[in-house]
């Protein structure tokens, strides 16, 4: 209930609208939070047309979902709700079919071609040079983070989430918040020390050959 | 403090987050523990490394392609499914037909002549009312039904022929059934081949 006065008076008029199936305020509804559902869906998959794809599937679940929707969460809480729920379940579905695709790929090992099935696959650290990719290198990164942990890295560290909005889109409470958060920046830590030791040997390789 | 504790707290001391008393009490052990203060750094590395992560923008087409979805749906759901209006229509025909049958007392109805005053027409009276039980015995048979019906149209005939009017009892209930069976089943196969335009 305390909740409610969160909504601001402008987008409760926009919502009801948007309730009774006026896409107009659809629309100004999307134009608002585009950006930070479309980031999170970036960061999530790792890639532009999957990130499209996923916002896209967001926005039309919170439409459809939109009577359902009473204010008991400030909206944009309950849209981020949906779009991390939505990258998640991806990740679920993927990672089923990765374990199907690796059980194929173990017998075409022998002919020492491997298809490129996943472009989120960590870039090959011999041709990453720090400074071309080091967007990619992130990406990369992020994507080796589970996903339950990359989606707090994302929304804290990226996106600038407080606590208190992370725990409420996630639906968990603030102590477990706290753990899943320190737990996934420990891992970031590790891989990047990882990533960091990877480039010395290489550097240190290249003088020595070179 | 211990170095779990550090742990713990570490995400929102890196954050701020810590009320001023905890955060003291943080500090010092990072300045007695080495450990810990490596810990600290590096993940303070780490994060301000991803924070680098560029500005993401959305593509141009995102929001009109959700709302060409949604007009599509809404189109949909305004215009009845093809194919609808003969589905009901032949549900009120199915009723119709149920009705009809449940009825008591309307077998009693018959469409002919009767000549009123001919002995003959009351021996034949009881022929015909044999060949109509014979076929409401099979009453979900329709031939039976329309055969009888026939052989009340032959026999009109005959008499017309021979002259001598003899009564030509169709019981309604038959001939209705076998209308609205009729009707049913053109619905019906008009209903399906109108969900059928509709599949690609
Ligand atoms: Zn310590």
């Amino acid at each position: 209930m305390r909740q409610v006065s969160k909504l601001p008076d402008w987008e409760k008029k926009l919502i009801k609208r948007c309730q009774s199936g006026d896409l107009c305020a659809y629309d100004q509804l999307m134009q608002r939070y585009e950006k930070k559902v479309y980031a999170l869906c970036y960061r999530m998959s790792g890639s532009k047309d999957d990130a499209a794809d996923l916002a896209q599937e967001t926005f039309l679940k919170a439409f459809r979902a939109l009577p359902m929707f009473k204010g008991q969460a400030s909206f944009s809480t309950w849209l981020y709700r949906i779009a991390v729920n939505t990258c998640l379940d991806e990740q679920r579905k993927r990672k089923k079919r990765r374990q199907l695709v690796s059980l194929d790929q173990a017998l075409k090992t022998e002919d020492g071609e491997l298809p490129r099935q996943f472009p989120d696959e960590a870039p090959d650290p011999l041709t990453v040079t720090v400074t071309r990719e080091l967007q990619a290198e992130i990406q990369a990164l992020l994507t080796k983070l589970p996903p339950a942990q990359r989606a707090v890295v994302v929304m804290r560290d990226l996106e600038g989430f407080s606590y208190e909005e992370m725990a409420a889109v996630l639906q968990i409470k603030m102590g477990t918040l706290k753990s899943r958060l320190n737990r996934a920046r420990a891992r970031l830590r590790e891989l990047y020390r990882q990533k960091e030791e990877q480039i010395c040997v290489l550097t240190h390789q290249k003088r020595k050959g070179g | 403090m211990t170095c779990e504790d550090v742990k713990a707290g570490m995400a929102e001391y890196l954050d701020g987050l810590l009320p001023v008393e905890q955060k003291a009490a943080y500090e010092k052990h990072l300045q007695s523990c080495a450990h810990c203060r490596r810990l600290a750094v590096e993940t303070k590395n780490a994060v301000e490394w991803l924070q680098q992560a560029e500005e993401l923008v959305p593509p141009p087409n995102l929001r009109s392609s959700v709302l060409k979805t949604l007009q599509q749906e809404k189109q949909r759901r305004r215009r009845l499914a093809p194919g609808t209006v003969q589905m009901i229509a032949a549900a009120a025909v199915f009723v119709l037909l149920i009705i009809g049958n449940l009825l008591p007392g309307s077998d009693n109805y018959y469409i002919g002549t009767r000549s009123s005053g001919s002995p003959a027409a009351y021996e034949s009276y009881g022929q015909e009312v044999d060949v109509r039980a014979a076929a409401e015995n099979e009453d979900s048979l329709l031939k039976t039904a329309d055969e009888s019906a026939q052989e009340g149209l032959a026999d009109t005939g005959r008499q017309n022929q021979t002259d001598r009017l003899r009564p030509t009892i169709i019981p309604l209930r038959t001939a209705a059934n076998l209308l609205l069976s009729t009707v049913l089943i053109c619905l019906l196969l008009l209903a399906r081949k109108k969900r059928r335009e509709l599949l690609p």
